[in-house]
């Protein structure tokens, strides 16, 4: 496992931590309160960022190179796409998360420097991504019927461009501020409560669509969900 | 009795092309025009049997020019996902380009061809594209080394006879270079492919490593079946004011892995074919054929397009494994 894998399998491990505790102590207690559940669905946002960046080179005669044709600069535009996430309540304000998704977006190559000045040029490639992630979410500062939570997350991805001709997985990680509005609290039958959740986040990614040096790619994102609480 | 042809193909030169008399339609691929369609040419019955001159020069023995000749089939059968065989069945008397459908290499002098380090020719039947024999020869004026890490002084014999063997297997010259015009020949500023047809300076060994413009080619032609399910390609035109244009350099760069794979377009309907691609996506670049003697490359008819800008396709291209990317037009513009 590589330091970069890491990180993301410490996010994975306290999730499964926590799990574990809230556990452990229901095998020996009487039976508690039945447990909140939520289930949201939403739009994402995915923050352009890099995936490499190359040379063409020309080599002389001890191999070494001696012309650079062009450069090309990898980045993931700004993408869209759709998320779900089913969550249970662990205890008060402690929450974990399982969530997919899908993003649309383009791998865009700017291609600069020509050896013979020809002009930059941009072309691009749609492109998407599918994504299964566990999270844990602490929520704080509650007023009313509105709270503030941070959420850390940890998952597997796979990227695809060029109709399935070009495909990476990787792992995803990252954290984020979010806010969480109710404004329905009343409700009858199973749907206890709808509201309306947002938030922000920074994702660091390891594998996936690379196109030139490897290495964690950073990038921000954004979220906004309606919430089914049950 | 088999109808044959015999051409004086391409040479590796030291500051320009100087013996080029193609009458062959060329590309990555060699080939040749027979009623309207393009025939390639290639070994269909291998191994590869070849002869070497009985004859030394100073400081190489026919021995060493038949190690040197091993070691560069040897080369060329090295990428993965290629089939081919060599044999050397034994010293000659026989002298390359002797019209005898053997193939001989050996060290000849032709002070009168003063730019040519060597010079690849063949008999073929000229139905089928079968090779019948292929001869090479070295120029026996230049001073020649086969010292395993060169000598500055003289021409490293391995890496010209790498890029004659690519002639003799069927590949034509790879534009994949830049040059600069100097002393009424052309300097290698830098390139990525064996087959490029102006040589590195006295000394270089690089010559000798295949680079992945030569490995498609070779796989291009002698791959194996796996090499047609894991490999992809890309086809498209080049066109300019909605015409297509013929002998426009494509280079294809796979950013992923570094990789330069080059090709031509063919015919006035400017398209073009690159094989044997490493599946993933490609940034295209053409160009017009201006860093070596077009006639190194292509006949005069019809006359190669010069005159158009350094252009990328507006699109990155997917090759997809076993595969042949969609169907492109890359719309260049006049200089």
């Amino acid at each position: 496992m590589t330091t970069r894998h890491l990180a993301i399998a410490a996010i994975l491990t306290l999730a499964a931590a926590g799990s574990a505790a809230a556990q452990t102590p229901a095998s020996t207690a009487k039976p508690g309160p039945k447990r909140a559940k939520e289930f949201s669905v939403g739009a994402v946002l995915a923050g352009p960022s890099s995936v490499g960046s190359a040379a063409a080179e020309l080599n002389d005669g001890s191999g070494s190179p001696s012309v650079t044709l062009f450069r090309v600069e990898n980045r993931l535009a700004l993408g869209y796409g759709v998320e779900i996430n089913i969550a249970v309540e662990l205890r008060r304000a402690f929450w974990v998360e399982v969530s997919g998704g899908w993003t649309r977006s383009s791998v865009d190559s700017r291609i600069t420097g020509d050896f013979e000045d020809a002009d930059d040029e941009t072309p691009a490639l749609p492109m998407s991504r599918f994504l299964v992630e566990g999270a844990v979410l602490r929520y704080f500062r509650e007023r009313g019927q509105t709270a503030w939570f941070i959420r850390l997350n940890g998952g597997w991805m796979r990227e695809t461009a060029g109709g399935n001709t070009l495909t990476g997985d990787g792992l995803i990680a990252g954290g984020g501020l979010g806010l969480r509005h109710w404004w329905r609290t009343n409700g009858k039958g199973s749907v206890k409560r709808v509201g309306l959740r947002v938030e922000g986040r920074g994702v660091v990614r390891s594998g996936g669509i690379s196109l030139g040096e490897k290495g964690l790619r950073f990038g921000p994102a954004g979220a906004g969900h309606i919430v089914f609480g049950f | 009795m088999k109808p044959t042809s015999r051409r004086i193909l391409y040479a590796a030169v030291v500051i320009g092309a100087v013996l080029c008399t193609p009458a062959l339609h060329a590309y990555l691929r060699l080939g040749y025009l027979l009623g309207g369609r393009v025939v390639g040419l290639e070994w269909t019955s291998l191994p590869v049997r070849y002869y070497v001159t009985n004859r030394d020069i100073t400081g190489i023995t026919a021995p060493q020019l038949q190690t040197v000749v091993a070691r560069g089939f040897a080369e060329w059968a090295r990428p993965a996902n290629v089939s081919l065989s060599s044999q050397f069945v034994g010293f000659t008397s026989a002298e390359p380009g002797d019209d005898d459908t053997l193939s001989v290499m050996g060290f000849e002098s032709h002070p009168e061809l003063d730019r040519t380090l060597g010079a690849t020719s063949f008999e073929f039947d000229s139905v089928t594209g079968q090779f019948l024999g292929a001869d090479i020869f070295i120029n026996s004026i230049f001073p020649w080394s086969v010292a395993a890490n060169g000598d500055s002084t003289r021409w490293d014999l391995e890496s010209i006879m790498v890029h004659e063997l690519g002639h003799l297997l069927g590949l034509g010259h790879s534009a994949l270079g830049e040059t600069e015009l100097q002393g009424g020949g052309r300097r290698v500023l830098g390139k990525r492919a064996v087959m490029f047809p102006i040589a590195y300076p006295r000394g270089s060994i690089a010559d000798r490593t295949l680079e992945a413009d030569d490995i498609a080619g070779i796989t291009d032609v002698y791959g194996t079946s796996q090499a047609t399910r894991d490999l992809g390609a890309i086809a498209g035109r080049v066109t300019l004011n909605g015409a297509g244009v013929y002998g426009a350099h494509i280079t294809a760069f796979n950013s992923a892995t570094g990789e330069l794979v080059s090709g031509f377009t063919l015919n006035s309907q400017g398209e073009f074919v690159i094989a044997a691609l490493t599946p993933g996506v490609y940034v295209l670049r053409v160009e017009p054929l201006d860093d070596a003697d077009i006639d190194g490359f292509f006949d005069e008819d019809p006359p190669v397009n010069l005159n158009f800008r350094v252009t990328y396709h507006a699109k990155q291209v997917a090759v997809p494994a076993g595969g042949t990317s969609g169907s492109i037009e890359i719309k260049v513009r006049s200089k």
